[in-house]
């Protein structure tokens, strides 16, 4: 389901970059964070509601930049991208727990129709994994929209049930996230 | 826009970095276990038998067996040091060590080089072990700590259960300098619950640390 991905067409260049900017040429990093943030930008469509994108896409870019040195010019440059953009992105999931349900985003597919089609059936087998009083409370508020108290009615649970069903999920679905290799 | 502005601000405060190698990283906590060790040898009195028990298999088998979850622990840690780790690599490391100690054990008890267990001395004393264990591999958990916080661990609770074992497992070599036992269901129950408790505790408290 998630470890289906990305595979950068140009790493092999990016390398090269890598190793350039590593020595401090600022025109070759300049290029690399170009097309980096390109690729994240795709990753991160595909994985995250579309007003979280460019925040994701950011705190990856700073991540490349502040651990640039432990890129291993021995080892390839397209794994290290990819453990970076999966990181970032379970902050981000991370993050979605610790806000505060009425100010979460409503909702995952909107902007381009193929990337919030494919969210939406990542996050779809993603939900499959929880219990199902966790993933309802989920899709109800956090994808659909709902209120707590919404939700509440619409599933038979009380409103500080519906939360800590959203909490423990989330934390769940982090958990779940964490324990995927990408394969990239 | 708001991307571009930033890889702006990125690209002017480009400054040459040396690539971070494991090696290097493996070196700096060797050069700290041993500057640790030579200091409790020079400051605590070794064990009253000690030249006795150098020539016994039990100790070997007990400072042989903490070194080497050392040493796994600690290569599991180097290794889940890089964002493109996966953490099935340094489990591996660990399993096998482990597996490794409890069948030297046995075969070394098996084949009569280490005597059938003996009377145990007071939990209360065991317990006294296990807490020294831990407390002697304190500095290799700060010197790993400062050596993950440098580099990008992006499974930072499996980073982190390996830092707590390997330092766990480097304070009982330590320890073992200074430790009269070397029964082995002593050792393998004492020493087993401390590298357990540091495993534990590094996977429980170091996670918020490593965290990039």
């Amino acid at each position: 389901m998630v470890r289906r991905d990305l595979n950068p067409p140009g790493h092999d260049v990016w390398a090269r970059l890598m190793i350039a900017a590593q020595a401090g040429d600022k025109s070759a990093y300049r290029l690399l964070l170009d097309e980096l943030q390109v690729w994240l930008v795709r990753y991160y469509r595909r994985r995250l509601p579309p007003d979280t994108v460019d925040d994701a896409v950011q705190e990856a870019l700073i991540a490349v930049h502040t651990k640039r040195h432990t890129w291993d010019p021995s080892r390839p440059f397209a794994p290290w991208l990819a453990g970076i953009a999966r990181y970032k992105w379970i902050d981000r999931l991370r993050n979605l727990s610790a806000t505060r349900t009425e100010e979460l985003p409503e909702t995952l597919s909107v902007g381009d129709h193929g990337d919030g089609v494919l969210s939406a059936t990542v996050l779809a087998g993603l939900l499959a994994t929880l219990k199902p009083a966790q993933a309802d409370a989920i899709r109800l508020v956090k994808l659909d929209g709902l209120s707590i108290e919404e939700a509440a009615a619409r599933t038979g649970q009380s409103p500080s049930l519906v939360k800590v069903n959203i909490h423990r999920g989330l934390a769940r679905l982090s958990r779940t996230v964490e324990g995927y290799d990408d394969g990239e | 826009m708001a991307n571009k502005r930033l890889i702006d601000g990125l690209v002017d405060g480009l400054t040459p970095v040396r690539p971070r190698t494991r090696w290097r990283d493996a070196v700096l906590l060797a050069i700290v276990g041993a500057a640790e060790l030579a200091l409790v040898m020079m400051l605590q009195p070794m064990r009253a038998d000690m030249m006795v028990a150098m020539h016994q298999p039990m100790f070997w088998w007990k400072v042989g067996g903490s070194l080497c979850i050392t040493i796994a622990g600690s290569a599991a840690l180097v290794v889940l040091l890089t964002p493109d780790a996966r953490v099935g690599a340094g489990r591996r490391f660990v399993l096998a060590a482990a597996a490794a100690v409890l069948v030297a054990g046995l075969a070394l008890i098996g084949g009569g080089a280490m005597p059938m267990p003996g009377s145990m001395p007071d939990w209360r004393e065991g317990l006294n072990c296990a807490r020294l264990c831990f407390l002697y591999g304190l500095p290799m958990l700060a010197a790993m700590v400062f050596v993950a916080r440098r580099a990008a661990p992006a499974r930072p609770r499996a980073a982190a259960t390996a830092a707590g074992l390997a330092s766990t497992g480097w304070g009982s070599v330590v320890f073992s300098w200074t430790c009269p036992y070397d029964d082995p269901v002593y050792i393998t129950l004492w020493f087993g619950l401390a590298l357990t408790a540091g495993a534990l505790a590094g996977r429980l408290l170091l996670p918020r640390l490593l965290r990039w």
